[in-house]
């Protein structure tokens, strides 16, 4: 005897049909991201594909070439790592700057020089004098989120050449961007931004 | 390089403001859900892809009105797919579709066809219920949310979403029954 949750579900075409491959997840990604920002006067579809095409084709020549250039130039390897409170296999143990703690540090990195978009000085108030401000790009704001979101109430840890600068407790999933609260004063705040971005 | 002492405290940015990159974002992170719900409210997969790009270009053209926050994003989401989809449903009348002729076809096809098209038989059934009833029905059916969560997810009452599924149940029982074997 079979009810109507039953019959649902064995008619999910979800449970018998494959998901879109990644070649047309690709292909709607474009189109989507070249739709434009307000409602406008519509142009003529192969303009538009054209212009898609155009744009996707100089963008990921542009961000092959970035990408090599920061993997080569950068002189301040920056690294975001998720990390543990408690020991446990595999895990690197690590002490905190300025502080007597000691965390543990996975041997993954989730994202590094070229998940970074850009980065900036920002002053601080109180006892943060100069602070750095690093924005995502997409790829790497993807990869924090699916990174952090899973790891609440755990710390992740922040590494300028291989040295933890922070570890925060992770209070709600990181995208985005992230702030580099370090004290540090604007020459030595420049010199990381320079540095992270391979500026 | 030698580490300053640093703070503890990680303020952090809902994703970054450059247009693009939170698009992108915002496709990568949600595209799968998206689909998985537009699949399940549409009669194809051709329509389902349709229906997804239709709500990220929706979402495109209104970036800044897109709330930030992973939970946040997906609600924005899920109420335009389902807007958009009551918006179709209405100009396309598609209760008028098939189901008696579908029943036709099993009494005289074989075993195997007969089992794919009593499916497509129940899934054409959902087509006569409006679009966010039936988004409600799947959410619980088949996707195993709660009607609270439901509620929080469309903005509506937890009674609203309580009254949905008992019409929806009781919309698919009515045109599903002789599928569904002796005793229901």
């Amino acid at each position: 005897m079979r009810n109507v949750s039953d019959l649902l579900r064995e008619a999910d075409p979800l449970g018998y049909e494959p998901l879109p491959t990644t070649e047309e997840w690709r292909r709607a990604r474009q189109r989507i991201l070249g739709a434009p920002p307000a409602r406008a006067q519509r142009p003529r579809r192969r303009i538009v594909v054209a212009g898609v095409l155009a744009l996707a084709l100089t963008g990921t020549v542009a961000a092959y070439w970035s990408r090599a250039a920061v993997d080569v130039i950068a002189a301040v390897r920056f690294e975001a790592r998720l990390a543990e409170q408690i020991p446990g296999p595999g895990l690197r143990e690590v002490s905190l700057p300025g502080s007597i703690g000691r965390i543990y540090l996975h041997r993954e990195t989730i994202v590094s020089n070229s998940d970074i978009a850009r980065a900036e000085v920002v002053q601080g108030t109180g006892v943060s004098r100069f602070n750095i401000s690093v924005t995502f790009t997409a790829e790497g704001a993807v990869k924090m989120l699916k990174a952090t979101q899973g790891h609440l109430g755990r710390p992740v840890a922040i590494l300028l050449d291989s040295d933890v600068v922070m570890a925060p407790v992770v209070k709600s999933p990181i995208s985005g961007s992230a702030m580099i609260t370090g004290n540090y004063t604007r020459t030595e705040a420049e010199r990381i931004v320079n540095g992270i971005v391979g500026r | 390089m030698s580490a300053a002492p640093v703070s503890v405290a990680l303020p952090v940015e809902a994703a970054g403001d450059d247009r693009e990159a939170r698009l992108a974002a915002l496709f990568d992170l949600h595209e799968e859900r998206i689909y998985r719900l537009a699949r399940r409210l549409t009669a194809s997969a051709d329509e389902a892809r349709d229906l997804v790009q239709d709500t990220f270009v929706k979402a495109a053209r209104a970036l800044k009105s897109v709330p930030h926050g992973f939970a946040r994003e997906q609600a924005w989401l899920v109420r335009v797919l389902v807007n958009i989809r009551r918006d179709q449903w209405r100009k396309a009348a598609v209760r008028q579709r098939s189901a008696p002729a579908l029943r036709g076809e099993v009494a005289s096809a074989s075993d195997v066809e007969a089992a794919v098209i009593a499916k497509r038989m129940v899934w054409t059934a959902l087509d006569q219920l409006e679009p966010r009833r039936r988004a409600i029905v799947v959410m619980h059916e088949l996707e195993g949310m709660t009607p609270p969560a439901i509620a929080a997810l469309l903005g509506v009452r937890v009674m609203t979403v309580r009254w949905h599924l008992s019409m929806g149940r009781r919309d698919l029982r009515r045109i599903l029954e002789p599928h569904m074997g002796d005793g229901v």
